[in-house]
């Protein structure tokens, strides 16, 4: 056993350059998320997409990368690639829910006709806190 | 192996090989991490849900914050995640006790820098009254919601409070650690064999630093200001 562990680990030396370059790669990502976030405002959706996408792609990089998981046994990619989707999933339908409810979102403009339906109704919201000039209905017990 | 002067790791009875007893390890912590992202899962969503109701309240809260100094930290926190890979580094490639504690050291260090700028932070929100249900008062009054600024801080505390809870549980590992390397203790002797401690303490640090890559963003970046 010893014999074929020795051999094993001879032939498989790590190397850290891989991890400088993603350490380098990551200051790169951080400093442009910061400088993107301090300067562009381009305003709802965007500032938050592309927040989003250089935390995503900078988690995957520290992922595959320090965390080793690129040279994983395929096991633990699904067991990594399984805590991860379980959260997509989880946001997927919080985010539904969020922009589907006509009185809880700043996105209004998704959903004119539902809204129209709704303010028209005499019950409206549900609870009469509609006098927010933006529609803003914060009722709780939802 | 005759290099170790030392002596070999461990390959505990209840396991055949060495391969086995680390893809053990290594699937136990993934699980464990697993169930970390569910745990912080659940306070990120009480977020992105409180957010979209108070967008302003947020807007005006992250205000308050410093980005630069959440971009300094996030850097020193990418400086620590590096150390730790060093440490892995070293003990999956026989590099001895040594070079394990050196990456160990530096990983303490700069988490030590990380949680004492979180500290002049959390003190610099005391004294401008930014504390929820201690002294809160809202720094703006002419936004909608604007008294939903106390959610964001409420928030801010409970996610970077979890996070440095975290960090210092972790450093107190490391510490456990290095004992162990200084003591000479038989589980403390981590080669390319058996370095599943470390790896796996690894993979929780890199996992916190994961956690802090998305903090960053949802809580400073929001009301980010020109630095220059």
């Amino acid at each position: 056993m010893s014999a074929n562990h020795d051999e094993h680990g001879e032939h498989h030396e790590h190397s850290l350059t891989p991890h400088i370059l993603n350490l380098l790669a990551l200051f790169g990502l951080t400093t442009l998320t910061w400088l993107s976030a301090a300067y562009l405002k381009l305003g709802e959706p965007w500032d938050n997409l592309i927040a989003l996408a250089i935390a995503l792609t900078k988690c995957s990089l520290v992922i595959l990368i320090f965390m080793h998981v690129k040279e994983s046994s395929r096991l633990i990619k699904v067991c990594a690639f399984g805590g991860f989707f379980w959260i997509f999933l989880f946001f997927a339908y919080l985010v539904g829910d969020i922009v589907t409810r006509p009185g809880h979102t700043t996105y209004e403009g998704w959903q004119p006709e539902v809204r129209k339906a709704v303010e028209a109704s005499p019950h409206g919201h549900g609870d009469g806190h509609g006098e927010d000039s933006h529609g803003d209905d914060h009722g709780d017990g939802h | 192996m005759s290099s170790q002067a030392v002596g070999k790791s461990k390959l505990y009875h209840h396991f055949e090989t060495y391969e086995q007893q680390k893809e053990s390890s290594f699937l136990g912590m993934w699980l464990f991490l697993c169930q970390e992202v569910m745990f912080f899962g659940g306070i990120f969503a009480a977020y992105v849900a409180y957010r979209t109701m108070y967008p302003e309240a947020f807007m005006a809260g992250s205000q308050e914050l410093n980005a630069t100094i959440g971009f300094v930290n996030t850097l020193v926190l990418l400086c620590s995640s590096f150390t730790m890979v060093y440490a892995v580094w070293a003990a999956q490639n026989s590099k001895g006790g040594g070079k394990i504690a050196l990456g160990l050291i530096g990983t303490i260090f700069f988490g030590g820098i990380f949680l004492g700028v979180k500290y002049i932070e959390y003190g610099s929100k005391f004294e401008h009254h930014l504390v929820p249900g201690y002294n809160f008062i809202a720094p703006v009054s002419d936004i909608p919601h604007a008294e939903s600024i106390e959610i964001f801080f409420a928030l801010y505390f409970a996610m970077t409070g979890l996070h440095a809870l975290h960090m210092v549980i972790g450093m107190a590992i490391m510490g456990w650690m290095l004992y162990g390397i200084y003591m000479k203790r038989k589980w403390a002797i981590w080669d390319r064999d058996n370095h599943n401690f470390v790896e796996g303490f690894g993979l929780y640090w890199h996992f916190v630093d994961i956690v802090w890559i998305f903090l960053f963003p949802f809580l400073y970046l929001l009301g980010a200001k020109p630095p220059f």
